[in-house]
């Protein structure tokens, strides 16, 4: 049986995975698919299975064998994520509801570009290519961008989503050729395949009310709200929960379940009691959110929207 | 428990007080969650029951319901005695109706019939389902107490 055939339901969309190994250390009797060989590249300990994929243009299947066998070669691992990177890595999962631009816009930051995480210091998750490319004498980039083997490779690896991407190459091309011309040497870009090849992945400038949890985040510029908090509403889980049950019953049952695993105390102490359905808290303690939306995926696999989130000022 | 199982459960416990008094049909208020502490009233009928979850269903009431039900039986007379008695033929009806829902799935215990004081020490699950009762001017709670079970965890 083909790989395609199977897919382990071990990947999740939501994991981060990075590379065991320096690519350059690979055996050369490694073989593997070119698909496999296109994401294999783009994981870098930066960024969730879903993100790679959605770069790749991948029906979930197919991502999903793809990141299977690599897993299963060997070839790469989960990373472990704080908190604030699990929480950017969930919303990286488009899981089809229906978003307001805002959303829409936030999703997409964290779908296309936005990285859930930079690898940790010290981590074996380098730029992957740049490993592959250290194993290999450089060769310009226009020389790269006009071989054929170099071209399905790069076009594999998501690097000109954008067209500021391309456009940048292509400046940086005709640069290094007008150099080159001008010295009679030949041309030596720093715009090597180490700096093309890896996913850019540059965050979009955001809608106020991204996630403002992780560290790894550009500052807010004054002109944006310092002091806004991003909640939980739990009229927006609990909808979400009853909107995808058969009925009403199976629904509020659903809510309880998910409700028995998250620990009273962290909600007694953000003062619920209670809950009716039709309740809305909205909850700012990064512990009880962490809790609920744990408990959504584990008791129902139901991974949390960004739109279950409101964004308030402090 | 699964919804289907739920449903029939509140279902027959609902028709246990309308064939009492059918002119009187008992309305199920809007259910919610109760976390930490549990709400108890006067007497209390409960049955442990074990399966994917742990926990226990229990029906709460005030003495003022217990009253009305040994009314509604012929009993004229109202003393701590037949109180009780009342409560353990509801703890019965409670465990009927769970064997009758449930029984197929989950480990259902013999019934208790239980007085505050009874519930002293009683350790009972922090996260609930409340299901309140209106009946006769009386309000109840039906409640399904559950924590997951260790040992059918995946």
């Amino acid at each position: 049986m083909s790989s395609e055939a199977t897919t382990p339901p071990t990947i999740r969309p939501g994991v981060v995975y990075e590379v065991t190994r320096q690519l350059a250390s690979l055996p050369d009797s490694l073989k593997l698919h070119h698909l496999e060989w296109g994401v294999l590249f783009a994981v870098t300990g930066e960024h969730t299975v879903a993100q790679i994929g959605d770069h790749f243009g991948l029906t979930h299947a197919a991502r999903d064998t793809a990141f299977a066998r690599l897993h299963e070669l060997g070839l790469i691992r989960e990373r472990p994520v704080s908190y604030s990177e699990y929480l950017r890595s969930v919303a990286t999962i488009d899981d089809g509801t229906p978003k307001t631009l805002s959303q829409f816009l936030r999703a997409g930051a964290a779908m296309g570009v936005g990285a859930v995480a930079k690898p940790p210091v010290g981590a074996l998750a380098p730029k992957a290519s740049r490993d592959a490319n250290d194993a290999k004498p450089r060769r310009p980039v226009a020389a790269l961008v006009e071989d054929p083997e170099v071209l399905n490779v790069t076009r594999a690896v998501p690097t000109f989503k954008s067209p500021e991407d391309l456009e940048a190459l292509k400046r940086q091309v005709a640069a290094d050729r007008a150099a080159a011309e001008a010295t009679g040497t030949q041309p030596e870009s720093t715009l090597d395949p180490s700096t093309v090849a890896p996913p850019t992945f540059q965050p979009l400038a955001t809608p106020a009310g991204d996630l403002d949890l992780a560290n790894d985040q550009p500052p807010p510029s004054e002109t944006e709200t310092a002091e806004a908090e991003r909640r939980l509403s739990l009229k927006r889980v609990i909808q979400l929960i009853l909107d995808r049950a058969a009925d009403l019953n199976t629904g509020q049952l659903d809510v309880y379940r998910v409700f028995i695993r998250v620990d009273t105390k962290l909600l007694k102490r953000n003062g619920i009691t209670t809950l009716r359905f039709e309740d809305d808290r909205l909850i700012g303690d990064p512990e009880l959110q962490g809790a609920i939306v744990s408990s959504m995926q584990r008791t129902l696999g139901l991974y949390c929207p960004d739109n279950a989130y409101v964004t308030v000022a402090a | 428990m699964n919804a289907k199982q739920f449903k029939l459960f509140k279902q027959i416990t609902l028709d246990y007080f309308a064939k009492l008094a059918p002119d009187e049909t008992p309305v199920m208020e809007d259910p919610y969650l109760q976390f930490g502490d549990p709400e108890l009233l006067d007497h209390t009928s409960m049955v442990s029951i074990q399966g994917e979850y742990d926990g226990c269903i229990y029906l709460t009431l005030p003495e003022s319901m217990l009253e009305g039900l040994l009314s509604i039986n012929g009993e004229p007379e109202v003393s701590p005695a037949t109180l009780k008695d009342m409560g353990r033929e509801l703890s019965n009806v409670l465990a009927g109706n769970a064997s009758q829902a449930f029984g197929g799935h989950w480990d259902i215990s013999v019934p208790k019939s239980l007085e505050p004081e009874d519930l002293n020490g009683t350790p009972l699950p922090e996260s609930t389902f409340v299901m309140p009762i209106q009946w006769r001017g009386s309000r109840s709670l039906l409640v399904v107490g559950l924590v997951p079970n260790p040992e059918t965890e995946h």
